[in-house]
């Protein structure tokens, strides 16, 4: 239901200050603003201008696009108004810009259910004077042929007051399925000419913000102050996927005072607000779909397409053709996300939670990925990888465990930093690991036989320890050619089970050849080369790993020696740490400064 | 006031009074086993059964994703070796086409307790409850009761029959998969085990988070899984608050929903939905059982289905908790046998 805008105007909105202008200066910003979009010549502008001085207009179309933070908002082209075509934008904006409220898209939506998620880095603190939280809202069921499951997010920001019908600012995205593209959406007060940056004075104004088109192929430059700053591939964004969702209201770590209990903050007496929280689990399938299918569309317009069809091309001799080589196998040589892993136990020490010390005897296993990349090495996982199967190899890394009193000593004499005191992120061991989007994608490489296991072993085995930002890998992109071709495997097979041919492991020779070609190949290359010339890759990449897994395992065995390789561990944990925060672009995701991880 | 343990499958124990005061044995003793642990906040439901209108009672449900979280192996080694691998309290069984492709998959969490009850009662109450959750069957003695039982198993005691026949539960075909499934029967999937951890995490232990009590209750709680540690958050978290708990009646797991973007010839299918789902996903025997339809052409998150495994996934499962304020639930105790007479007079 459409609310008449006037009112809207005057409507606090989650502030607990707000400053009105008297209704005519507002409406005075507008009509300049409007008035120089119709200089020149955008008919839409007129009933905009209506809009904005009358009571609810039934069709109000989006109009606006701000690239980035802080930007004086211009029209849409027609040609960019003609590529938006997700389910948010057919259902809300296309015709309903003008609503700005929670129950305003909810009406249009018109969902079977609706379901809240809540992140923040102080999550665990229930002082309701720790700030706002971020409410991440999904929608199910089908409205108007438009299927609302995986295709609609929107986030808002929240206190302990009330969930506010409508907040400073939404930001939204929506996944057009047949153009396989995000686009992302956003409503605040910023983009008129007069006030770029926005201020509560000005009306809220929905802009087209970004799409996921080329967003990997963006420099740290180029993404600034838009979406892409954080949303790096363009893809969806939850840091800590995996449980334990450290920051996230879960099963794991409940944000008691968002229920029940003594602490209970008001916003969680509201009853909408209540019928639509969830615990993160749900979520972590969704945005695993969300960017499973991205890769899939990212994967298949980097293959060759028939000229009469588009559709991607067979040869006679039954093979595929990669168009975009380094593009498509970047995320297998170089990290292009990070998502955030941590043990399951709570640390105890962090500055913001109220939760008793635990003994210090009690044990917890450090997250298996901290080693290795094991959703690509063994497969399996909620993710639902194929990998390389090798699970053996894996297991005794499960093994690797922890005291309690051992880990607070880590932090507390490295020492460590959160929120600028000595302790640590809720959860013990908060780590970045390899990233569901770029794990997901190299095992889709993987399933369809773009890569063969042999080539993605020798890989993997590059670098081993190191299974993320491994500059060691990075530098062997070079060696991969934009264009090869390659066996597609049927749907369903299993890679590793297929025997390795190489007559048709046409990348393995032309990598082979590259390096040859090198007059100075680094050592990586050196060792790469050997790999892909080896008789097999997957049980050299096995052996490794169980090389490397004793290795460890014997240290942690051993008391002697057992504190060295705890500190060893524990260092670089934390260099992985830093090296996330001081990142060009990964720095970006450091939105609460001095609280994402603990570092010295 | 409290008077008895329902049928769990929601069957009325097929009108067989003898199974149904079985059933009221073994529940009982488990409760009362259980409840009288010392320093355990669980109790048995009778105390609070009955006050649970109150606005002071609050009801939990704990729930989980039915995927085995510990299991490093593949998704057919998770379908083949049920017994080793499915731990979350959910077991199931993939019916596969003449083309092998999937074609229905079945997913439970009954307990076999409620089968043992008409085991004990005897062979042809036994094949009668079976032959309720999968009609036609006929199965044998030696398959019902392993290859050691006398032909005419019903001369047994009713206990050696009824521990018979749930010791034989992997062997039986009619459970292990070969030819039905019929009730969990891997080894951490058991009544005992589900009311050991609630009573373990029952005794308020205030070192650490109560998420993390799992790791203090020694073997009790499998601390990797998805289903133990937060069974065990939940039960902690009531005996923290000092609130005394029971599992609601029938005690138990629930298949809840199932998560996921369903398709089927390119249309949405609002897959929790009975109606507008046309019995793609039916969700039978008081939510202990459940069934997925796969024709061909379902998707699921755009995906054909090709293991249990895979749907097992987006399978929610959980378990009802009832809890109350510990010194009500004294205070209205107190109170229970002046109302029986009462109640009697």
């Amino acid at each position: 239901m459409l609310k008449d805008r006037t009112e809207d105007r005057t409507k606090v909105r989650a502030q607990p200050l707000t400053i009105y202008l008297p209704v005519n200066q507002r409406l005075l910003l507008v009509c300049l603003f409007l008035l120089v979009l119709s200089l020149i010549g955008i008919d839409h502008t007129i009933s905009f201008a209506k809009s904005a001085t009358t009571s609810a207009l039934a069709h109000q179309p989006l109009l606006l696009h701000q690239e980035r933070n802080g930007e004086v908002a211009r029209h849409l082209t027609s040609i960019e108004l003609a590529l938006l075509g997700d389910p948010f934008f057919n259902l809300v904006l296309k015709d309903h810009a003008d609503v700005t409220t929670l129950s305003g898209i909810k009406a249009l939506l018109d969902p079977d259910k609706v379901n809240l998620f809540v992140v923040h880095e102080l999550i665990a603190s229930h002082n309701p004077a720790s700030g706002s939280r971020r409410a991440v809202l999904t929608y199910e069921g089908e409205t108007q042929n438009e299927v609302l499951n995986g295709n609609i997010m929107l986030s808002v920001f929240f206190d302990s007051a009330a969930f506010s019908d409508q907040p400073a600012a939404i930001e939204a995205w929506g996944w057009d399925n047949q153009r396989g593209r995000y686009n992302y959406y956003l409503l605040d007060t910023s983009g008129l000419p007069m006030n770029g940056g926005g201020d509560l004075n000005s009306p809220l104004i929905w802009k087209f913000r970004n799409s996921s088109d080329n967003a990997d192929l963006m420099s740290a430059s180029e993404r600034a102050g838009t979406c892409l700053a954080c949303h790096l591939n363009g893809a969806p964004i939850m840091k800590e996927l995996h449980r334990p969702w450290n920051n996230w209201h879960s099963s794991e770590s409940s944000a008691h005072y968002l229920v029940n209990g003594p602490d209970r903050w008001p916003v969680a007496q509201e009853t909408q607000f209540a019928d639509m929280l969830q615990q993160a689990e749900p979520l972590e399938l969704l945005v695993t779909h969300s960017i499973r299918r991205f890769n899939t569309t990212r994967l298949n317009q980097s293959l060759l397409r028939e000229t009469a069809t588009d559709n991607i091309a067979t040869h006679t001799a039954g093979t595929q053709t990669v168009v975009e080589g380094k593009r498509l196998l970047r995320p297998l040589f170089q990290t292009t996300e990070f998502n955030l892993i941590s043990a399951r136990q709570k640390s105890g020490l962090h500055p913001f939670a109220s939760d008793p010390a635990g003994p210090g005897t009690l044990t917890f296993p450090i997250p298996t990925t901290f080693f290795l990349n094991v959703g690509l090495i063994a497969g399996g996982t909620l993710a639902n990888y194929q990998g390389l199967r090798q699970t053996a190899a894996i297991q005794p890394a499960r093994t690797f465990s922890i005291t309690l009193a051992e880990y607070s000593k880590l932090v507390i004499e490295t020492p460590v930093h959160l929120g600028g005191e000595v302790g640590d992120t809720n959860f013990a061991w908060f780590v970045p690991e390899p990233s569901h989007i770029d794990v997901d994608m190299a095992d889709q490489l993987l399933r369809r036989g773009i890569i063969t296991p042999h080539f993605l072993a020798a890989v993997l085995a590059i670098d081993l320890e190191r299974p993320l930002l491994s500059s060691q890998r990075a530098e062997l992109l070079q060696y991969i050619p934009d264009r090869f071709d390659f066996m597609p495997l049927p749907t369903g097979t299993i890679a590793v089970l297929e025997p390795h041919n190489p007559e048709t492991d046409h990348l393995t020779s032309f990598v082979i050849s590259a390096i040859d070609a090198d007059p100075a190949p680094s050592a990586a290359a050196i060792e790469l080369r050997a790999l892909l010339a080896s008789e097999n890759a997957v049980t050299t990449l096995s052996e490794r790993v169980r090389t490397y897994i004793e290795g460890v395992q014997a240290r942690l065995n051993n008391p002697a020696t057992r504190s060295a390789e705890l500190e060893r561990l524990f260092a670089q944990a934390i260099e992985m740490r830093q090296a996330i925060l001081t990142h060009e672009t990964f720095g970006n995701l450091n939105e609460a400064d001095g609280l994402l991880f603990a570092v010295p | 006031m409290f008077q008895q343990f329902t049928d769990p499958a929601g069957r009325l124990f097929l009108g067989n009074a003898a199974a149904e005061a079985v059933y009221q044995m073994i529940m009982d003793r488990f409760y009362t086993d259980f409840a009288s642990r010392p320093n355990t906040e669980f109790v048995h439901i009778k105390k609070i059964h009955d006050l649970a209108s109150l606005p002071e009672a609050q009801r939990a449900t704990v729930d989980w994703l039915a995927y085995p979280l510990t299991a490093l192996a593949t998704d057919s080694e998770i379908d083949e070796d049920r017994f080793q691998f499915q731990d979350e309290y959910v077991e199931w069984r993939v019916e596969r086409d003449g083309n092998d492709a999937v074609s229905r998959i079945i997913f439970i969490t009954e307990l076999p307790e409620y089968f043992q009850a008409f085991a004990r009662v005897g062979v042809a109450h036994l094949t009668a409850a079976i032959q309720d959750v999968i009609p036609g069957a006929n199965p044998t003695v030696a398959e019902l009761f392993g290859p050691g039982a006398p032909v005419n198993v019903d001369t047994l005691a009713p206990d050696e029959r009824e521990n018979r026949f749930r010791d034989n539960l992997a062997q039986n075909p009619w459970n292990n998969g070969e030819k039905g499934i019929l009730c969990l029967a891997q080894r951490f999937n058991t009544m005992g085990a589900l009311f050991n951890l609630l009573t373990e995490c029952g005794i308020p232990h205030n070192q650490g988070a109560a998420e993390n009590t799992c790791g203090l209750v020694g073997g009790a709680c499998g601390p990797g899984r998805a289903s133990d540690p937060v069974i065990c958050a939940v039960a902690q978290n009531q005996a923290r608050n000092t609130n005394v708990f029971t599992l609601t009646d029938p005690a138990g797991i629930h298949i809840l929903s199932l998560e996921g973007t369903w398709e089927l010839g390119g249309n949405f299918v609002p897959v929790n939905d009975p109606v507008a789902s046309q019995g793609l996903w039916r969700i039978e025997r008081n939510g202990r059982r459940a069934i997925l339809e796969v024709p061909a052409g379902l998707l699921v998150d755009g995906n054909p289905i090709t293991s249990g495994a895979q749907v097992a996934r987006l399978v929610r499962v959980g378990s009802h908790l009832l809890a109350l304020p510990k010194a009500l639930a004294a205070a209205t105790n107190n109170l229970m046998p002046v109302l029986e007479r009462m109640a009697r007079a």
